[in-house]
């Protein structure tokens, strides 16, 4: 972090939903930058403010509940504040909470960074009938305390006060407060820490009460901390060692179990004495919300109504309206970076085809991932996502994954329309290595919205009278099959992963503030936005390289070449040598006609209205009237006929057909003879199985760069040219109409959904996972499993000669028997688990 | 704050501590009913887990309400004004005793 020396360096520590955040926004206002502490997959927050013209730098650590060396965030948290070493450290602290809170206060203020409490929540304090003595805990604690109100902006300045004026007394004796640990304790700490004091380096760079205390507590960190820079590490590591046993046995306790008690007992002996209670309220409005909300019945049904909510909103609404709506503002903006790239040849057809088409492809898909972020923001603001990771913890429990699975399976898709990029993001707030790894792996095996366009198509020729039957088949059956395979998974290649038990804080329910709830949604889109651009600006290249080389033979190229020249040929004997016209339409004039030609029929089509035609039609006459004759069928804007102009309209109009079924046919043969084609051709006997022809194994080879890329692919494949006209789907059905059937179409649509995620996503999984191999198995594992269905499916079903509704009949049944018995086996071994435990 | 005084006798008084887990009846948590109170008498799980649970309140000797019993699924608790969730799994790794 580079910072200049008039900076000051605040730290913002705090256990989670002590509001951290919210304090955090209100501080810095809008100034905030997002990263990643290096190496790892926790965020670092920064964000700064003015106070009194001094320039205040805020670092918002993670939330942790101690600064043991537990979980990566408290390792983050901890190495920041003795690294770095902040100014000052704020302690937000939930008001509400304060015995708890109290605990990291403790653990913070040993670290000998100057501190200020921010007492948070003041109001839900308020609320639950406690009064808070500022003063007498201020002494207590021996630092000063500002009581806040984060999400009203309450007490800000006087935070930013009191910042200010720690940072000025930089010199004055650091934090007061010094936990007594009692007689038992204290001896060894001061023994600990005057062994410790003889090693120069160590007594420059820690706390030396700290470090004393950190390895009698057997901090993993602690000790690597001395062994890095101890002289003689040998005879302190082994002091340690005595010290502890020696505690042990005098009393029957560990000395960590014995420093967290004291440190209860002292934040208990400090709540009693500054927190008065004025009314016992013991069922507060959460816990009566909870009665419903996390009931056994109750319970999941409001779930599915939250469910199908966001379902609502982000695919009906989002997906309906909003995106086409927006679309168009996209492809405008498409159209501008088009016009700006060079007019011809390699290049642009790898910016434009490649890299422009790829991100605006996701682009399409961002006002539905607003809203549902939006929405989920939402979720976790309330506190509901902590209710959701409870009821849903039972039944995925079962199959090896945790409730806190379910915010990526949603993310990813459970009901037809996610994305696996955020979903393997979201296994970040995952604590259980274990059910994390699980979920990483099964998160792409969701309906992800990529792959919607694809069942449309396909439902839409070979299922027409049951289509919202087959998409529902199709979430229901992949959902299905993920569970199964997390239960394997999780059986056998990720049984030696580390698994932690369900432990998780319900946080008392919120009310969500608006720009609270922005903020996180924008952050977050954003976030998915740059890693995608990245991402898919390298796919691009490659899957691009792949279906464009070794590109046409000479031969084949010169062929391609003469037949347009010819159909040139034919265009200017069909207009006539003596066509005044004639002249400027030759050589690179033509092809300036083309464009303008283009151009003119694209504005056409979207002006609306007699006015808005009118005024294209000036616009244009003034930009070239010879060729606003030609395109306005040899009429002038003056409404005068030209009958040369008209015999080229007609003339061109034939030549225009003709050059672009040739660019198809072009466009067809290099994909034919590329790698990507040879590889489908290659293919073709096995996936045959199936029943894939090479063509599908193109289209699928392409989609592994994005899934988008399928139906795109497919089209390109599958386009007759102009003339035959309709849409992707009446051509494909006039072309498959002989050599396919539903069963194809079902065998295509359940590989697809269970094919390998699309490179991006796997690029985050390397992300996720920091492995390489996990990234590698998550791409193979899904193709076998796929073509494995997609046989049983195809070949099933010719050879008993059903048809594709009862083969999916039968695979529903199937799947869902394998389901439940995977279920059962999982219940039992839980319970056999907890039975031994109790033996 | 009742159970603090508690935990103060149980850490402070040697010869109390060593005679008590052996006298208080105790069971894992798992089988507690729905609106008990309890108080936690011993932790199993590793090291890091067991300062980890005690970062979020659960300590022995902390005294916790079972708001809604598990099985399947899991329980969750309240431990002064924090609520908790506590996965059947763990349930049955926290002995307790009732108050």
């Amino acid at each position: 972090m580079s910072r200049s020396s008039d900076e000051i360096l605040v730290a913002l520590a705090g256990q989670p939903n002590a509001g951290k955040s919210t304090l955090f926004n209100a501080l810095t206002g809008a100034r905030q930058h997002v990263a990643n502490y290096p190496g790892i997959t926790v965020e670092k927050k920064t964000g700064n403010y003015r106070f009194d013209g001094q320039k205040i730098e805020v670092v918002d650590l993670p939330g942790t509940y101690s600064l043991t060396s537990y979980t990566q965030e408290e390792r983050v948290s901890r190495d920041f504040l003795l690294h770095e070493k902040p100014a000052v450290v704020v302690d937000v602290v939930d008001a509400s909470n304060l015995e708890r809170n109290l605990y990291l206060v403790f653990q913070l203020s040993e670290m000998g960074i100057p501190m200020a409490l921010a007492l948070n929540m003041m109001d839900v304090a308020r609320q639950r009938g406690l009064r808070i003595n500022i003063e007498q805990l201020s002494h207590e604690v021996g630092m000063p305390v500002v009581p806040t109100i984060g999400n009203k902006g309450v007490g800000i300045k006087d935070l930013q006060k009191a910042i200010d004026q720690i940072s000025k007394d930089g010199s004055a004796p650091q934090t007061s407060l010094r936990l007594d640990y009692g007689k038992a304790i204290e001896p060894v700490l001061g023994r600990l820490e005057k062994s410790l004091s003889e090693d120069v380096i160590l007594a420059a760079r820690y706390p030396l009460r700290w470090l004393a205390l950190k390895l009698m507590e057997n901090d993993s960190e602690a000790h690597r901390l001395v062994s890095e820079h101890a002289t003689n590490k040998e005879d302190i590591l082994s002091n340690v060692a005595r010290e502890r046993e020696l505690f042990q046995t005098e009393h029957e306790q560990t000395a960590e179990q014995a420093i967290a008690i004291r440190r209860y007992q002292i934040a208990g002996g400090i709540v009693e004495r500054c927190v008065k209670r004025e009314k016992k309220e013991r069922r507060t409005l959460t816990d009566r919300i909870d009665q419903v909300v996390c009931d056994r019945v109750a319970g999941p049904i409001f779930l599915g109504g939250v469910l199908f909510l966001m379902y609502y909103l982000t695919m009906k609404i989002g997906g309906e309206h909003v995106a086409p709506w927006a679309w168009k503002y996209w492809s405008m903006l498409r159209d501008v970076i088009a016009g700006l790239l060079p007019a011809e040849g390699l290049i642009r057809s790898l910016l434009l085809n490649g890299i422009v088409d790829g991100v605006f492809a996701i682009m399409n898909y961002l006002p539905i991932f607003l809203i549902l972020f939006l929405l989920i923001a939402i979720l976790e603001d309330s506190g509901y996502m902590a209710r959701v990771a409870f009821i849903m913890d039972r039944v995925l429990r079962a199959f090896g994954l945790h409730g806190q699975s379910t915010l990526p399976m949603i993310l990813g898709g459970v009901v037809v329309g996610g994305c696996a990029i955020p979903g393997v993001m979201a296994t970040r707030a995952m604590k259980d290595q274990k059910a994390r790894m699980t979920t990483i792996m099964i998160v792409p095996l969701m309906n992800c919205m990529a792959k919607v366009p694809l069942y449309v198509l396909l439902v839409s020729i070979f299922f027409k009278e049951h289509q919202a039957v087959i998409l529902w088949f199709m979430s229901l059956i992949t959902l299905a099959v993920a569970l199964i395979v997390a239960s394997v998974l999780s059986l056998t290649v990720l049984k030696r992963e580390e698994s932690e038990p369900f432990i998780l804080e319900m946080p008392p329910y919120h009310l969500p503030t608006i720009t609270g709830v922005l903020r996180r949604a924008i952050e977050r889109t954003w976030l998915f936005v740059k890693k995608v651009i990245t991402i898919i600006v390298a796919v691009a290249i490659v899957v691009w390289v792949f279906i464009t080389f070794p590109g046409l033979s000479k031969d084949r190229a010169a062929y391609c070449d003469d037949q347009v020249n010819k159909a040139t040929e034919t265009f200017m004997k069909k207009i006539g040598e003596n066509n005044p016209y004639a002249e400027l339409l030759a050589g690179p004039g033509l092809k300036e006609f083309g464009r303008y030609w283009d151009h003119y029929k694209k504005k056409k089509m979207g002006a609306k209205g007699k006015e808005a035609k009118e005024a294209l039609k000036e616009k244009f006459s003034r930009e070239n009237p010879e060729f606003f004759k030609i395109v306005n069928k040899g009429k002038g804007l003056d409404g005068e006929k030209d009958q040369y102009a008209k015999a080229a309209y007609a003339a061109y109009k034939k030549l225009d057909k003709k050059l672009k079924r040739l660019d198809t046919a072009r466009r067809k043969e290099v994909v034919h003879v590329s790698f990507a084609g040879s590889f489908g051709r290659f293919l073709e006997p096995v996936s045959k199985l199936a029943g894939f022809d090479w063509k599908v194994n193109i289209a699928l080879a392409s989609s592994f760069a994005a899934k988008e890329n399928l139906v795109a692919t497919l089209g390109t494949i599958y386009s007759i040219g102009e003339e035959a006209g309709g849409t992707l789907a009446d051509t494909m059905a006039r072309d498959t109409a002989e050599t396919w059937t539903p069963l194809h179409a079902l065998a295509l649509m359940l590989f697809v959904a269970l094919f390998p995620p699309c490179i991006a996503t796997l690029i985050m999984v390397r992300v996720e996972t920091g492995s390489t191999k996990w990234m590698l198995f998550a791409a193979i594992y899904p193709i076998i499993l796929g073509f494995i269905i997609a046989i049983m499916v195809f070949q099933g079903g010719q050879i008993l000669g059903l048809t594709a509704l009862q083969v999916m009949g039968f695979l529903s049944l199937f799947v869902f028997a394998i389901l439940a018995a995977t279920y059962l086996a999982g219940e039992r071994s839980a319970m056999k688990k907890h039975r031994t435990v109790e033996i | 704050m009742k159970q603090m005084a508690v935990v103060h006798e149980l850490y402070s008084d040697k010869e109390d501590q060593q005679t008590g887990p052996a006298v208080t009846p105790c069971m894992p948590l798992a089988m507690a009913c729905a609106g008990e109170r309890v108080r936690i008498v011993s932790l199993a799980g590793g090291r890091g887990m067991r300062q980890h649970l005690s970062s979020m309140g659960l300590n022995v000797g902390s005294e916790i309400e079972v708001i809604r019993r598990g099985h399947p699924g899991p329980f969750l608790v309240a431990s002064g004004d924090t609520r908790l969730a506590i996965g059947a799994g763990m349930a049955h790794k926290i002995m307790v005793s009732p108050v």
